[in-house]
């Protein structure tokens, strides 16, 4: 009993230490920060402003039309700040051990008793920590604008699929981290897993104007499941039921997808530890 | 002068074409070294053009989603989004990836044109922009089954020359902003997509709203697009048409010779202060 409560209080100084670094470091350079909570506003100006010029002005009736919303801008915020969250979890744990291994501390991490999983696996709380509040401060100008109050079960389905759907993506960030210990240089495979899993999860549109066959891929992407899910509850006001067969899917890809990234991580880490691939780069 | 050395035109021009194809050499070099990349870049693009295209498709009714000038639009938007990318992210962002490689103070104890810096990444964005134009028309053709023409290629090659060279001066503008500042990541994101709104890369700047024509006036890059876009497409221009030639090709010297003098300008600052390596 004692060993097992020593061995989760240092578990949780290895989760306490990389927040604290981690956060550290965002926080030295909060501009970026900024940028995540402008960039949705620039992307779905760009949408918006292109939009109204190609279609004058039947572009509302038309957007209307083919989505079903009534507000483009929150439709495109929403949408482009999911689209920005994903494409940095999935591409951040592949960069905290590159930066690492740049700056020569990769291997003292494999020094340290601290469990190597758990040790990469703690980047995605303040990650998420960051995440949640772009979110929060990205969304909240137009709900008030619109004055809509959710109600606080809302909220809290948010929060909840918010958290379900970064697991799915954390396990792709783990993949994406044996992919960087295997070939040392992985942005160009990088690239293509974020622009296969931005289009398929159909964060800026609805799904049923892909074509067929990609609209039967996309149903194995947990984040589509997330897209349509957020927008259900934040855009057409609905409610979120626990029979709802988009939860299930969302929870089980998702569950699928992290056990997915654990053993591929797990795999090539042994492997570069045999092989003495971990401290070549 | 002591220690000025007399260097007649030819040497002159001698040297420069050394330095050129020197730097000319080194880009090709890198960028053929990386071939995942250029895999990378071809898998993922038409994947990157349904993302941007889809979105905007959704303001149509869908019986107007095949008409083949919008797609025309969005083709061209798509070419020149790549060359304001290219401004910043490649230009301007050059001498940030010499600061991060360790290689910015060696260069610039060389003698050699501050040119060159640019001229490395121009020729990997010439191949790279030149591949991208065949590609993403190919990618029309398969994706959405329109064919891309072209009404005066002869135009259409000298606006797009024109126009890497506007945006190779933009980025040595900024590339002096960028040695100045050091880190100006978030800046390039937020100004690359308010180049892209404000010059009307993929729709004519007069349906934008008066305020905003005033910026998309402002912009270099709208007459570039503008230029690219009648000779492609035969739209009518904002200028009569010899006067907008004329227009982008200055653009294209004053904006280098600009850039070259900011960058010469805050390296002496810089030197004087003894922060050229510091970042």
């Amino acid at each position: 009993m004692r060993n097992m409560l020593k061995a989760l209080r240092n578990n949780l100084l290895v989760i306490y230490a990389v927040y604290i670094k981690e956060m550290k470091i965002w926080l030295r350079y909060p501009s970026w920060i900024f940028v995540f909570i402008t960039l949705p506003y620039t992307l779905t100006g760009l949408f918006y402003g292109v939009g109204y010029a190609i279609a004058g002005n039947r572009a509302f009736d038309n957007f209307v039309k083919n989505t079903g919303a009534r507000n483009p801008v929150l439709y495109y915020l929403l949408g482009s700040t999911v689209l920005l969250l994903s494409v940095i979890i999935i591409e951040d744990m592949g960069a905290s051990i590159r930066s690492e291994q740049l700056r020569g501390t990769f291997e003292l991490h494999y020094l340290s008793p601290a469990n190597k999983l758990l040790l990469w696996s703690s980047y995605v709380l303040p990650h998420g920590t960051v995440s949640f509040i772009v979110i929060a401060a990205t969304l909240a100008p137009p709900l008030i604008w619109e004055t809509r109050t959710l109600d606080i079960v809302s909220v809290l389905w948010t929060i909840v699929l918010l958290f379900i759907g970064m697991l799915p993506l954390y396990g792709i960030g783990l993949i994406t981290a044996s992919l960087t210990i295997r070939f040392k240089e992985p942005w160009a495979i990088i690239n293509i897993i974020k622009a296969f899993i931005s289009v398929c999860s159909g964060f800026l549109y609805p799904l049923t104007v892909l074509p067929h066959w990609l609209q039967l891929v996309s149903k194995t992407i947990p984040t589509s499941y997330l897209a349509v899910l957020l927008r259900d509850i934040l855009i057409f006001d609905r409610k979120l039921l626990l029979e709802d067969i988009r939860l299930t899917a969302l929870v089980i890809t998702s569950l699928l997808y992290l056990a997915l990234g654990f053993g591929i991580y797990l795999r090539w880490e042994n492997y570069a530890r045999k092989t003495g691939d971990l401290s070549k780069y | 002068m002591l220690g000025k050395q007399e260097i007649s035109l030819s040497t002159r021009i001698e040297k420069i074409s050394l330095e050129l194809y020197a730097a000319a050499y080194n880009g090709v070099k890198t960028y053929l070294r990386y071939p995942m990349w250029i895999i990378s870049d071809l898998v993922a693009s038409p994947l990157w053009l349904l993302l941007f295209i889809i979105p905007m498709l959704l303001f149509l009714p869908p019986e107007k989603w095949g008409n083949t000038t919008t797609y025309q639009y969005f083709y061209w938007g798509m070419v020149f989004f790549d060359i304001i990318s290219t401004s910043l992210w490649s230009f301007g962002n050059a001498i940030r990836r010499e600061q991060e490689m360790g290689t910015l103070e060696y260069l610039f104890l060389s003698n050699a044109n501050r040119i060159v810096l640019f001229a490395t990444r121009f020729t990997t964005r010439l191949l790279s922009t030149s591949l991208s134009i065949v590609y993403l028309a190919a990618l029309m053709w398969i994706m959405f089954g329109v064919q891309i023409t072209v009404h005066d290629q002869l135009l259409l090659l000298f606006s797009l020359i024109l126009s890497l060279f506007v945006a190779s001066g933009f980025g040595a503008l900024y590339g002096a902003a960028v040695l100045k500042l050091k880190q100006t990541g978030p800046l390039s994101n937020i100004l690359q997509f308010v180049l892209i709104g404000v010059s009307g890369i993929f729709f004519p700047v007069n349906r934008l709203p008066p305020q905003l024509q005033i910026l998309a006036y402002a912009s270099p890059f709208t007459y570039c697009i503008d230029l690219a876009r009648c000779a492609a497409i035969n739209t009518p221009t904002l200028l009569p048409l010899w006067q907008e030639v004329l227009l982008v090709l200055s653009l294209a010297i004053i904006m280098n010779l600009l850039g070259l003098k900011a960058l010469d300008f805050i390296e002496n600052n810089t030197k004087k202060t003894g922060k050229l390596g510091a970042y």
